[in-house]
């Protein structure tokens, strides 16, 4: 494709064109990304709390993160939210890849389309707001759920008050919020592969589930990896939905790396230490999904 | 026979994803409605039979709620504007011209997305106070316009190099400068992509929480999502009644967007990950 050389032709205005139409663009990454980015590297390096006078700030070099490193809560955060992102993510792609594959299903015809358009709602709605309206389902008494579970004999679960059911809780419903959102990637995917494959795969007799995995699966490696990768990035995140279901509690099994930085900082008002945090939280997203972006893309050994 | 089975299990699935991705919006909808009799009550009623607009009435009358759903509609909105006006620009600059270090700006932007908004939130925070930002909607709108670029840079680039360069070329030719080749042929023809990407900062801006807390903290400076966050909710005795009738209301635009521009949101999420 041919692109325009500015300097060619055109008047002095034309000579500014890429500046022009770029320049707004980069003053925001600028401004408000690479340098607070630099920024806080730089806080972490400092002993610095809101609380205290601004004369008592000073270098400290890298004892935030030593302290950040050796803290009980941040590690068990930490760990937490490894597997809070590894159940959930594993969970989600799983129900999007069959949600996508009983949409893309001929059987009715295209009349199951408008499930489409149902099920994406969930994928629209604030965090804050679905938490909270599971809230109302994951209420002790009047909850429906509990009302369920106990006519089916099993004792009502407090589900913020016990560790293991709320970080369940916390679980179910970023599954609730993200699994629509594999279904879509999906759906897009699955039109990608040609027909002829899988037909042929039938004749051949691999029957519905080996034409999937030999044929299908294999042919959108691609995008699971991409849904992989972009889901893990912001699991790891996970923040609002916490905050309006548990907020940490009971005691602090369901804090997560966002959590504990935000509080670190913010609650605290340990600058240094917060920024500490966030930069070590960052390295961990930008490792934990580049390696499974690049273990899913690898190609398979075909021996 | 196959075909019937294919059928079978087909709606079977359907029924259970429906159960799981809709009861909870249908309950938090009914709840809504229900007198307080009927939501503290078992067995739940499933089907609502007396109707209340009384948890409305206690959502608006407590919690400045019309304020903060104005609030929330201008800080989107405005986030909107800019965002799309900045992004549709930059979006033409870096797909139409090759100029030097534009490689190296176009995967700062998209490396920029993997920083986690809690890392920038400090720094926002210090600065913010510095420059009397702090606990204001501008501030928030500056913010979002931020956490909503490199997305939206990446969906035009790809709307902008769909187009053939040559049509470009012929109003050059023409005898338009760059600027008018932007605004009489380029940005006619990018007019699904600007819808396409407004709905997505828009939800975006509507929906987010954790810099409006740390960035805000009068109660006429609170946006939705914050308000339902801090509805207390203890558990003796939690309002479930406006509880859900203010997540009803935060539901709302979403739950219309995602009936009425359905194609829209699909094309955006998927070109969103999948491009480039």
């Amino acid at each position: 494709m041919k692109r325009a050389d500015p300097s060619v032709r055109g008047g002095r205005l034309d000579r500014w064109a890429p500046i022009v139409f770029t320049a707004p663009t980069l003053l925001f990454i600028v401004t408000l990304m690479v340098f607070p980015f630099f920024y806080s590297i730089y806080l972490s390096l400092l002993k610095y709390k809101l609380t205290l006078p601004a004369a008592s700030i000073h270098f400290a070099g890298l004892d935030n993160y030593r302290y950040m490193l050796h803290n009980a809560s941040f590690l068990r955060a930490t760990e937490w939210t490894f597997v809070f992102s590894v159940i959930a993510v594993a969970v989600e792609v799983t129900l999007g890849m069959i949600m996508a594959l009983t949409l893309s299903s001929t059987a009715f015809g295209n009349r199951t389309a408008v499930f489409k358009s149902l099920f994406i709602m969930p994928l629209m709605l604030a965090p804050i707001v679905s938490a909270k309206i599971w809230s109302l389902l994951f209420q002790v008494i009047y909850g429906p759920i509990n009302y369920v579970l106990s006519s089916l004999g099993a004792g009502r679960v407090s589900w913020s008050g016990e560790p293991l059911p709320a970080k369940l809780s916390i679980i179910l419903v970023d599954i609730w919020q993200s699994a629509p959102f594999c279904m879509l990637i999906l759906l897009a995917a699955l039109k990608t592969v040609p027909k002829e494959l899988t037909e042929a795969a039938a004749i051949d007799g691999a029957g519905r589930f080996g034409s999937f995995f030999k044929v299908t699966l294999p042919q959108i490696r691609h995008f699971l990896a991409l849904v992989v990768s972009i889901r893990i990035m912001d699991a790891l995140r996970v923040f609002d939905s916490v905050v309006a279901l548990t907020n940490g509690a009971p005691g602090e099994s369901t804090e997560t790396l966002a959590t504990v930085t935000y509080k670190t900082a913010f609650r605290y008002a340990d600058i240094g230490a917060g920024s500490a945090g966030s930069i070590l939280y960052f390295l961990f997203i930008v490792v934990f999904s580049l390696l499974a972006f690049v273990f899913l893309q690898r190609k398979p050994d075909r021996s | 026979m196959k075909k019937n089975t294919e059928k079978t299990v087909v709606s079977i699935l359907l029924g259970l994803f429906a159960l799981y991705f809709l009861f909870p919006i249908y309950w938090t909808l009914t709840t809504s409605i229900k007198p307080k009799g009927s939501i503290i009550k078992l067995p739940p009623e499933w089907f609502p039979h007396r109707f209340t607009w009384s948890n409305y009435a206690e959502v608006f009358s407590q919690n400045h709620i019309g304020r903060v759903f104005l609030n929330s509609l201008l800080v989107a909105s405005a986030t909107t504007a800019v965002t799309v006006l900045v992004t549709a620009l930059g979006g033409y600059g870096f797909s139409r011209f090759r100029f030097s270090g534009r490689n190296l700006w176009i995967y700062t932007t998209i490396v920029v997305r993997m920083i986690p908004g809690l890392l920038l939130i400090i720094p926002y925070y210090l600065m913010f106070q510095k420059a009397g930002l702090l606990d204001s909607l501008t501030g928030l709108v500056i913010v979002y316009v931020t956490a909503a670029i490199p997305l939206a840079i990446y969906l035009f680039i790809g709307f902008y190099n769909e187009m053939p360069a040559e049509i470009f070329e012929s109003a050059r030719i023409d005898g338009c400068s760059e600027y008018g080749t932007f605004l009489r042929i380029a940005l006619p023809l990018v007019v699904p992509g600007i819808v396409v990407t407004s709905i997505l900062v828009f939800m975006g801006a509507w929906n987010e929480f954790s810099l409006s807390l740390i960035l805000t903290f009068s109660d006429d400076k609170k946006l939705l999502p914050l308000a339902i966050s801090s509805l207390v909710q203890t558990q003796k005795d939690t309002p479930l009644g406006t509880l859900a009738a203010a997540g009803t209301l935060a539901m709302l635009p979403a739950i219309a967007l995602s009936l009425t521009t359905q194609k829209y949101i699909v094309d955006g999420f998927t070109a969103g990950a999948v491009k480039g």
